[in-house]
C-alpha cells in the first residue's frame, strides 16, 4: 500500500456526530503500545494514546513479556517490515498464538508479520 | 470499500464528506464500471519515504466466521484487498503512518478501531492458515476461479502452478477449456498436496462425497458402518476432513454423536487446509455459526 487512502463504494450522507457516552467510555480503556519504545514514532503514539485513552505503557517490542499486557484492555503492536526475511522462523513479540487473548490492533505490517508467525489470516497480500 | 459499519460511527463518526476522487489504480487491472474511485485520505500530504502498509487478499478469508472486513485502501495489489479488518481478537489496521502523520480522519479511524476491538475479549482466530507466500499454502477455489476470468498465457501459467503438475498433465489438461471441463468434475474434491499445491482426493471422489458440503458427514458415517474397503475409506476421509472429530478409530455412533453436538457450529475452510473446523465461540454461546457474525461476536457492547 502506498498512499494510505480508503476506497469507498458507499457514499452515504452521514452527518458527523459525536457519540458522547461512547467517548467517555473509551477514555477509560487501558491501552498498551508495543514497538520500538525509544523511537520518535513510539513517542507520537504515546502522546496520541494518552489524549484519548488511559495509556498503560509504551513497551519495547524486543524481548517483550506478554505478561505485561495483563492490565491492558487493548494492545497495539507496532512491528514494521525491516528488510529481513519475514518468512524465516519468527519469534512473535506477543508470544504463542494459543496463549494470547488480548484484543489487539496490529499496526501496518505488524499484521503481516503476526500472520506469518501465528498462521492466522493476513499473510497473503 | 468503506462499509456502512458501526466501527465508522463510534466513538467518532468518520466524516464521509471529505471524500476525494482518485484515478483507478493501474495495479487493479481494468475497471469494470468506473475509471476513478472515491477515497478518504488519512494523511494530508504524501511524503517521500512513507513506509508501505499492508493489505490482505480478502478472498482467502471469506470462509472464516470470525473475520469481518471494514474497508480497503489504495494499494498495489487488488481492489478487493482489505486494509482494516478483524479476525477474532486481532484487528488489522493496515495503514502504516503514525498519528502525527495522519489527519483527523486517520486519527479518528484509529481511535474507532481501538475502541471496537476492545469489545472482542472472547473471539479468537480459528483456522490455521499458513502464509500464502512463504509456506506455500494451497490456494482457494476463489483464486482458481479468478484466474479463469482472464484467459491469457500469464494466467494459465499461474493457474497451472496451483496444482500438482502430474495431476493436470495426467488428465491431459493443457488449456483453459480442458481445465474447465476437468474442474467441473474434480473441483469439489480438491485437497492440499505438498509444496502448497492442490491435488484431487481420489478417495472422496471415488465415494462421490464432496468434503466441503455438510452432507459429507452423514454419508461418510453411513459408509463407515459398512464393511471392508468402503468402511476403511470412510474412516480415512472423516479423519482427513474433520481432524477435530472423535478420531480415526471411532465407531459410527461416536461420529454421529459428535456431528449432533457440533453440526450447527461447523464450517469448512479452504484457506485453513480444506477441512472442517468447529467455531468455539458459536458453540459456547449455542448460536449457529452461520448466525454469529460481525459485531455479534463481540463480548461487550
Amino acid at each position: 500500500m502506498r498512499w494510505p487512502l480508503l476506497t469507498l463504494v458507499l457514499v452515504a450522507a452521514v452527518t458527523p456526530t459525536w457519540a458522547a457516552d461512547d467517548l467517555t467510555a473509551s477514555r477509560s480503556l487501558r491501552v498498551l503500545y508495543v514497538g520500538d519504545a525509544e523511537s520518535t514514532r513510539a513517542r507520537a503514539f504515546g502522546r496520541f494514546l494518552e489524549n484519548h485513552f488511559r495509556l498503560a505503557a509504551i513497551a519495547e517490542r524486543d524481548g517483550f513479556d506478554p505478561k505485561r499486557a495483563a492490565d491492558a484492555d487493548v494492545v497495539l503492536l507496532d512491528w514494521p517490515q525491516d528488510g529481513t526475511d519475514i518468512f524465516r522462523t519468527l519469534k512473535p513479540p506477543l508470544g504463542a498464538r494459543a496463549d494470547w487473548s488480548k484484543p489487539t490492533v496490529l499496526l501496518g505490517s505488524a499484521g503481516l508479520r503476526t500472520a506469518v508467525a501465528w498462521s492466522v489470516h493476513g499473510g497473503f497480500g | 470499500m468503506l462499509r456502512d459499519h458501526e466501527i465508522f460511527r463510534s466513538p467518532l463518526a468518520v466524516d464521509r464528506s471529505r471524500l476525494i476522487t482518485k484515478p483507478w489504480p493501474p495495479a487493479w487491472g481494468s475497471a469494470r464500471n468506473s475509471k476513478s474511485i472515491e477515497v478518504l485520505p488519512l494523511i494530508d500530504k504524501e511524503a517521500e519515504g512513507n513506509r508501505p502498509g499492508w493489505c490482505t487478499y480478502a478472498e482467502s478469508m471469506s470462509d472464516s466466521p470470525e473475520v469481518e472486513i471494514f474497508c480497503g485502501g489504495v494499494n498495489d495489489k487488488a481492489a478487493t484487498a482489505a486494509a482494516i479488518w478483524r479476525q477474532g481478537n486481532l484487528l488489522h489496521f493496515g495503514f502504516e503512518p503514525g498519528p502525527d502523520e495522519m489527519n483527523e480522519s486517520g486519527r479518528s479511524l484509529l481511535i474507532d478501531s481501538i475502541v471496537y476491538i476492545a469489545r472482542f475479549t472472547d473471539d479468537r482466530p480459528i483456522a490455521w492458515t499458513p502464509s500464502g507466500m512463504g509456506d506455500h499454502r494451497a490456494s482457494t477455489r476463489a483464486r482458481i476461479e479468478r484466474h479463469l476470468t482472464i484467459e491469457d498465457e500469464d494466467h494459465w501459467t499461474m493457474l497451472f502452478q496451483l496444482f500438482v503438475p502430474a495431476t493436470l498433465n495426467g488428465a491431459n489438461v493443457h488449456s483453459f477449456p480442458a481445465f474447465r471441463a476437468w474442474y467441473r468434475e474434480f473441483g469439489a474434491y480438491l485437497h492440499p498436496a505438498p509444496e502448497g499445491r492442490l491435488d484431487v482426493d481420489k478417495e472422496s471422489h471415488a465415494m462421490q462425497l464432496p468434503p466441503g458440503r455438510l452432507e459429507f458427514f452423514s454419508k461418510a458415517i453411513a459408509a463407515l458402518a459398512t464393511q471392508g474397503e468402503e468402511s476403511a475409506r470412510a474412516r480415512r476421509v472423516l479423519a482427513r476432513y474433520a481432524p477435530d472429530g472423535p478420531g480415526s478409530m471411532s465407531e459410527p455412533r461416536d461420529w454421529r454423536d459428535w456431528l449432533d453436538a457440533n453440526r450447527d457450529y461447523l464450517f469448512f475452510s479452504e484457506s485453513g487446509g480444506y477441512r472442517w473446523y468447529v467455531d468455539p465461540l458459536a458453540k459456547a454461546r449455542k448460536i449457529p455459526t452461520a448466525k454469529l457474525r460481525g459485531p455479534a461476536r463481540a463480548s461487550r457492547r
